[in-house]
């Protein structure tokens, strides 16, 4: 196995492992729907705002599990809040990318889903447009 | 024949993996949950005087004082030390009424004010909780303000310990 091929996996693991224990922070609070939840909306916000860069500048962020880990985490602030200081939701909070009124939206977690399908689609049409574009979400470049 | 852009088989890739995973969590989802997941265990309160709290419960709510109503089904041969145990600080911040369907006392009552029998379902449904999956009695809970208002109720089945605590106590804290 390369040097190349071990940076990939070591770095798609640390992702999944992140993701894996922000699953598990949300154990006291019905997880699989809350996780999904920001996840879906972290990870959307994250693949268009990097898909606006990549159509931009021409190239293409690197890091990009990073980025949509750093969406995720912060679309779940409010809840890191609840669970570190006890501080309940408000309305401000949907600065955090809607944090609250997310829940709403009609579908729920289908439209989500959908959404951040959409974008994925988004962010790698961009990505395949661009000269040299060969590494997906997968690029540690 | 014509390849498949590698950008394709990402796509889906993550399409089949998500989908799939959502359809798990959605099968798994426990039948004393709220049909509509958006609507259990929000983590805010619902509007100043908007929701009276309903005269259903004798000499609750009781003037400047808060309250949080516990709903289960029965606490028929639970062991309910440890659980009540962990709520016992909750009477601090707010008078506590157990409502049981069943009607049945619960063999330690320590923490609780009163216990009350709800065989019509008439206070659940005066609390306005959700029904469940199951279509059966709601477990939950609802915190009324010291103004009698209600602030916040949920379906949450395990209200009694499973690390709730902390929550239901941020909420009555945050609770004028």
């Amino acid at each position: 196995m390369t040097r190349a091929s071990l940076k990939l996996c070591g770095y798609c693991a640390l992702f999944v492992l992140a993701e894996v224990l922000l699953y598990a922070s949300y154990r006291h609070h019905d997880a699989r729907f809350h996780w999904f939840l920001h996840f879906l909306v972290g990870a959307s916000a994250a693949l268009l705002l990097m898909a606006l860069i990549a159509w931009r500048r021409r190239a293409a962020a690197p890091f990009p599990l990073l980025w949509i880990l750093a969406g995720h985490l912060f679309a779940m602030t409010p809840d890191f809040l609840f669970l570190f200081f006890s501080i309940i939701h408000r309305g401000w909070m949907d600065v955090f990318l809607l944090h609250i009124q997310a829940h709403f939206i009609p579908g729920r977690n289908l439209t989500w889903y959908l959404i951040f399908l959409l974008s994925l689609g988004a962010y790698l049409k961009v990505v395949a447009s661009l000269p040299h574009s060969h590494g997906g979400l997968t690029s540690t470049r | 024949m014509v390849g498949i852009h590698p950008f394709v088989t990402i796509w889906l890739s993550t399409a089949l993996l998500f989908g799939g995973l959502l359809a798990w969590a959605e099968v798994s989802r426990n039948q004393l949950d709220d049909p509509d997941p958006a609507f259990q265990r929000t983590g805010f309160l619902l509007p100043e005087e908007k929701l009276r709290a309903p005269d259903v419960l004798p000499g609750y709510p009781r003037a400047g004082h808060r309250l949080a109503v516990l709903f289960v089904r029965s606490v028929d041969g639970q062991m309910l030390f440890h659980d009540l145990a962990l709520q016992s600080d909750f009477d601090s911040l707010a008078d506590i009424v157990l409502v049981t369907h069943d009607g049945i006392r619960p063999n330690i009552v320590q923490g609780l004010d009163a216990i009350v029998a709800d065989r019509d379902e008439a206070i659940v449904n005066a609390f306005g909780l959700h029904r469940p999956m199951d279509g059966g009695y709601p477990v939950g809970y609802a915190l009324v303000d010291r103004d009698g208002y209600i602030r916040h109720r949920t379906l949450d089945p395990h209200c009694f310990g499973m690390g709730h605590n902390y929550e239901i106590k941020a909420l009555l804290r945050a609770i004028p």
